[in-house]
């Protein structure tokens, strides 16, 4: 199993009182599936996804990535883990001044490749998010759609077997809502790559993914009928 | 029993229009019909067969749609297929329809919890709360089936009216069961809440 959640559970203080922020969390993900999170604000969203990707441990229970439990790994461990295994989209989108080569081509370069092996790779991934138009932009002159595009590419960079995305169609209209959707599908189904997303509504749902609702800190998630989790089939041609 | 039978005349008279909005441009048979519908409205609506064929039933007897040809059918619970045309009636009720005020208020979904609801003692919470889970649970496989019915629909052409309606008509029902799923979370608070009231006071 790639992500494993077995009863895990993650708690706040703010003031004087304690935040159940994540309650019993129990899914298995493995290779190629996806789980498309639905939830409203404050429902425990990013709290799932920052102990899915290792950022930060569980209080009870655990979180496992290819049966080892993040609480046992040292922080250089969890460290290596999130540079080389896990590709994470978050919401803040990078530094306005920076180039997009540059901004996707840093994994790269914080893993000890070159510059030109960087750029190489991170042009490889933006064309791969239909990117291509905007390569030579700097991140602040993009609209918040080609935002999430550049965020996809510099994830995908690191070449990880799970991809994490924080509400991924949160700012946009819906048209390109459904465009990240399906760019997400694309480069994680042709792969084979494990997604793990959040959705604030259904709206931004996942098509051919498994879904959960996230309330108030606790997960249920419908078991689709065997058609839903089926392989994923590319489509021919992007119209 | 006439109660319900206003129910079923209200609930066949808002399929009513829709069948005829497909055989304007066709004739079609009747589980043709049903396909078709299910095409363009999506899975988030739970059409039922029989509404269907009640809705073309009213049409005939409204002498809005005819019967343009039988064939027998060996294979079939129906003995007989039917393919039914517009009348020049039903094309006059369907562009007056189109150019009339629209109305009418989604059904109360999960009516059932909510009837439960209404005449439950917080005694009951924690039947609720198994009744509530399960009616989030269909509202996010719903959701499932009509964010992939959508998804079907994204790789033609973005923009042109045809897409773009579809793109609306999948959307319509998409919101309407986040509504649903957001009524849900509502009422497991308001449930859990005096659930856990009562244990304190039993417990004190």
């Amino acid at each position: 199993m790639l992500l494993s959640f077995e009863a895990a559970s993650k708690r706040y203080r703010r003031h004087a009182r304690e935040i159940v922020a994540v309650d019993r969390l129990t899914f298995d993900l493995d290779v190629g599936e996806s789980l498309c999170v639905l939830g409203s604000a404050r429902s425990g969203k990013t709290t799932l996804l920052r102990l899915a990707a290792g950022v930060e441990i569980p209080d009870a229970g655990t979180v496992s990535f290819v049966g080892r439990a993040t609480s046992a790994m040292s922080r250089r461990e969890r460290e290596n883990l999130f540079r080389h295994e896990i590709g994470c989209v978050w919401q803040a989108a990078g530094p306005d001044h920076v180039e997009v080569v540059q901004f996707v081509s840093w994994p790269v370069l914080s893993a000890g490749k070159s510059v030109r092996a960087g750029a190489e790779l991170a042009r490889e991934k933006l064309s791969l998010v239909e990117a291509d138009d905007f390569m030579d932009a700097r991140i602040g002159d993009l609209s918040p759609s080609e935002r999430m595009r550049v965020c996809l590419a510099q994830a995908l960079v690191r070449s990880p077997r799970l991809l994490i995305a924080d509400e991924p169609s949160k700012t946009l209209d819906p048209i390109d809502r459904r465009r990240i959707v399906d760019l997400l599908r694309s480069v994680t189904g042709e792969a084979g790559i494990a997604l793990l997303m959040t959705a604030g509504d259904a709206t931004g749902a996942l098509p051919h993914a498994q879904l959960g609702s996230l309330d108030r800190g606790q997960l249920r998630i419908s078991q689709p009928p065997v058609a839903d989790v089926l392989p994923f089939q590319p489509r021919a041609a992007h119209g | 029993m006439a109660r319900r039978g206003a129910q079923r005349r209200a609930k066949a008279s808002g399929l009513k229009y829709a069948v005829l909005g497909l055989l304007v441009e066709q004739p079609s048979y009747g589980y043709s019909l049903i396909s078709q519908l299910t095409e363009v409205v999506g899975d988030a609506y739970r059409l039922k067969d029989s509404a269907v064929y009640v809705a073309i039933d009213t049409l005939k007897a409204d002498g809005y749609v005819r019967e343009v040809e039988r064939q027998p059918v060996a294979d079939s619970k129906r003995t007989q297929r039917v393919m039914y045309a517009i009348t020049p009636e039903g094309r006059e009720a369907v562009a007056m329809w189109l150019s009339g005020p629209a109305g009418g208020s989604p059904e109360p979904a999960r009516s059932e919890l909510v009837r439960r609801l209404a005449f439950s003692g917080r005694e009951h919470a924690a039947s609720l709360l198994e009744a509530i889970d399960e009616g989030e649970m269909e509202c996010v496989e719903l959701i499932a089936a009509a964010t992939r019915r959508q998804h079907a629909l994204a790789g033609r052409s973005a923009g042109e009216w045809e897409a773009e309606v579809e793109r609306l008509v999948h959307g319509y029902g998409i919101s309407y069961l986040q509504a649903l799923l957001d009524w849900h979370r509502d009422a497991r608070a308001v449930v859990t809440r005096f659930a856990a009231e009562a244990n304190a006071g039993e417990a004190g």
